[in-house]
């Protein structure tokens, strides 16, 4: 493992080499995983101003703090969440099963014996392109359900956009959301790694694929919710 | 007993079987033979029903296979046995519950005479008892292989069909299951149908050839004149015998 | 498009089946008491590990907000309410995705593609009813199970978090309790996991037993039941929730 950690983050070090690799894991991991991601993300929203206006209603009996409480919620928490499980479950176990695929096909010895290092190859190119597009995902996720929100805001609760904005503002800083990208970050760094450790670690035949990926999404998504809450923890001592 | 007419069926657009047609009778052996990929695994999963057919008839003790709803087929399956290419042994239970899977289900019997028909069965594919609680991965390919085979053979069906049952096997394993499925042919009067691409194994213990090339039959005869045959695939494969 | 409906349907129709089968009741009961047994034994550590920081999470979160209201004292009733209506069922869902799902189909898909199932048809036996069936049942009733775990380990790891983060102490934290969860969230949250949990469970199945392919195939199986699960439950949870709200709407109109 100490190995496997060493080189695939060593090589980012030549990572210049295999440039067109990195842009079309980007593709593949932002791209393709956007329309599904800002969907969810939107619901999400729309649940997260539903569920924010019930409880207001029952402490304060009024719902004119939603947009500044969801707006918060949603930057903080549920952006990068939502859109990291979502990748976790696409791109994380993607990986690792093309990479036990490619382990039980025995694709990794060949590479072996050609000279090339497979975790320089396989896993850096994909650490770096998980790390960007996650972190683009994020911030685009984070602006498309604050619209959401805004949208749902002035459908079922009556609140103006413009209030909307307004109070959004009172609440928000920007700290907020550049913290929601260092956890961007973070995730987009734990997806790969797992994926492609459980990948290169599987074991033979067509069960070890399947358990290779099973195992990376379940730790992938733990990993996630713990890195979060520590995250969080840190973060609070900003305010 | 076994009747196949015109039997056509395609994967995507492409015939793998085209107008296949052949007779078993009762208690016979038949081999069909061919290169690898000329549909004889299909052919078998067709004739069982697990494959539906395009056009065609298959006849098993007059009744049409083809025509079956799946609850009639499953009835159909109790007298009819397949064994695998692969041993497909269930790898969460033991050899014993694997054996008798079928027995459980299918039949009434007491726990004695579930056993003893689950030892007998073990003792015809020439293994030892002691494996009963053992668990499928414990054991070597080769007894994997056997042990499929003794799952179905203690269902005592009527009709047994192999796919490839000795490919992958060292020479000695292959003669024995070879013996075995003489044995039980002659034993209990089974039909048997055997798919296979050792020509050396089908001249031993066939009563009966049918050669496959590119989906049609190219040789459907008793064995003893597969050296009459004029087909140069059959020929070359006969050549490889050496008698 | 065209695929998308056409993916829908065939796992409509096998919901359906797998439903008819289960009122037939041939089903033979060890194997889904044994079933129920393995998943919650498996994916229960797992859950509460989850439940316990999510608790913990949404305690820092609401900290900060309630804080500039004076309001901290709401803190266990907000965020216990959360919880179990909204952020438990979905996150415990999410994480049953990875667990039981990703498991399940990877289970079936290996069975499918080392000739299992074909071996039972070809014993004149259903292979949906043997073996499908009791995995199916098992995931949404172990569900119920795990839910609760995971609910019980959230509150405590808000109350820890409470404890020592944010000086509010376990008794002030569980005051207002009664006073946020109302019986209706508590209903409306079990709702939510169990919709989750057949789709779930009927996505997972579904993939694991139509698996072509060989080795690939699996893989590409089990990442097909991850990505659909989650994004199912996403939208389900959504689905829901409005749902609720225009119902809630429509009844205060009529009062």
């Amino acid at each position: 493992m100490i190995h496997y950690l060493n080189h695939s983050l060593m090589g980012f070090l030549h990572i210049r080499r295999r440039f067109s690799q990195v842009i079309e894991q980007i593709y593949f991991i932002a791209v393709e995983s956007s329309l599904i991601i800002f969907a969810c993300v939107s619901f999400a929203a729309i649940v997260t101003v539903l569920e924010s206006s019930f409880h207001m209603k029952l402490v304060i009996q009024g719902d004119s703090m939603v947009p500044g409480f969801s707006a918060l919620l949603i930057l903080r928490e549920l952006g990068a969440i939502v859109t990291a499980l979502l990748l976790t479950s696409r791109v994380g176990a993607g990986m690792a099963s093309e990479v036990a695929s490619q382990k039980v096909s025995e694709q990794i010895e060949a590479l072996r014996l050609l000279g090339i290092n497979p975790y320089e190859y396989i896993v850096a190119p994909r650490i770096l392109a998980s790390i960007l597009g996650t972190i683009l995902l994020v911030a685009i996720a984070n602006v498309i359900s604050l619209y959401t929100s805004m949208i749902v805001s002035s459908q079922a609760l009556s609140i103006h956009p413009e209030l909307f904005w307004q109070m959004m503002n009172r609440f928000v800083s920007f700290q907020d959301f550049a913290f929601s990208l260092v956890k961007a970050g973070v995730f987009g760094l734990i997806i790969p790694l797992t994926s492609c450790y459980y990948g290169f670690t599987s074991e033979q035949g067509a069960s070890g694929v399947g358990r290779a990926t099973t195992q990376s999404v379940v730790t992938a998504s733990i990993l996630i919710i713990i890195s979060d809450f520590m995250l969080s923890a840190f973060f609070s001592n900003f305010y | 007993m076994i009747q196949v007419c015109r039997l056509i069926k395609s994967f995507s657009d492409q015939p793998i079987l085209n107008e296949i047609s052949f007779d078993v009778r009762k208690g016979q052996i038949l081999f069909v033979l061919g290169q690898s990929g000329t549909g004889k695994s299909v052919l078998l999963k067709c004739l069982i029903g697990l494959l539906k057919i395009d056009s065609g008839e298959i006849l098993i003790d007059q009744q049409r296979v083809e025509k079956l709803s799946n609850s009639e087929l499953l009835d159909l399956r109790k007298k009819c046995g397949m064994v695998f290419q692969q041993p497909a042994l269930f790898d969460s239970l033991s050899i014993e519950e694997n054996i008798s899977y079928g027995l459980v289900r299918h039949f009434k019997l007491s726990r004695q005479e579930q056993s003893d028909r689950v030892e007998k069965a073990l003792a015809s594919v020439k293994l030892d008892q002691k494996i009963l609680n053992l668990k499928p991965a414990q054991v070597s390919y080769g007894m994997q292989k056997r042990i499929s085979m003794a799952r179905t053979l203690v269902l005592q069906p009527e009709i047994l069909l192999f796919d490839e049952p000795t490919t992958g096997l060292d020479p000695v394993s292959t003669t024995a299951i070879n013996r075995l499925i003489l044995d039980i042919s002659k034993q209990y009067n089974t039909t048997s149908i055997v798919v296979s691409h050792d020509m050396k194994c089908a001249y031993q213990i066939a009563d009966q050839i049918l050669f496959l090339e590119k989906g049609r039959v190219i040789f459907d005869d008793k064995k003893e004149k597969i050296g009459q045959s004029n087909h140069p695939l059959v020929k070359s494969f006969f050549s490889e015998v050496r008698i | 498009m065209t695929r998308f409906l056409d993916s829908l349907g065939h796992h409509v129709l096998f919901f359906l089946q797998l439903v008819r089968l289960t009122f037939k009741s041939q089903f033979r009961r060890q194997d889904l008491l044994m079933q129920i047994w393995t998943i919650t034994n498996q994916s229960l550590p797992t859950i509460i590990m989850a439940g316990f920081f999510v608790g913990a999470v949404m305690t820092i979160q609401f900290t900060l907000q309630l804080q500039d209201f004076g309001a901290l004292s709401y803190l266990g009733g907000l965020a216990t309410s959360g919880t179990f209506r909204e952020v438990g069922p979905l996150l415990i869902g999410f994480i049953l995705c990875g667990k039981v799902g990703a498991f399940t189909a990877s289970e079936l898909g290996t069975m499918k593609i080392t000739e299992q199932f074909d071996a039972i048809l070809c014993m004149g036996s259903d292979p949906i009813n043997e073996i499908v069936l009791p995995r199916f049942l098992g995931i949404i009733i172990s569900s119920g199970f795990l839910l609760v775990g995971g609910l019980f380990a959230s509150i405590l790891g808000g109350m820890v978090l409470g404890a020592f983060y944010t000086n509010v102490s376990v008794e002030e934290y569980l005051r207002h309790i009664p006073r946020f969860l109302i019986g209706i969230s508590i209903l409306s949250g079990f709702l939510k996991s169990l919709v989750f949990s057949i789709l779930l469970a009927v996505v997972c199945t579904y993939q694991g037993y139509h698996v072509t392919g060989g080795a690939k195939g699996v893989g590409r199986a089990v990442v097909k039941t991850a990505v659909i699960s989650m994004v199912g439950i996403v939208t389900l949870d959504w689905l829901t929730s409005f749902s609720m709200e225009i119902l809630i709407q429509i009844v205060k109109e009529a009062r």
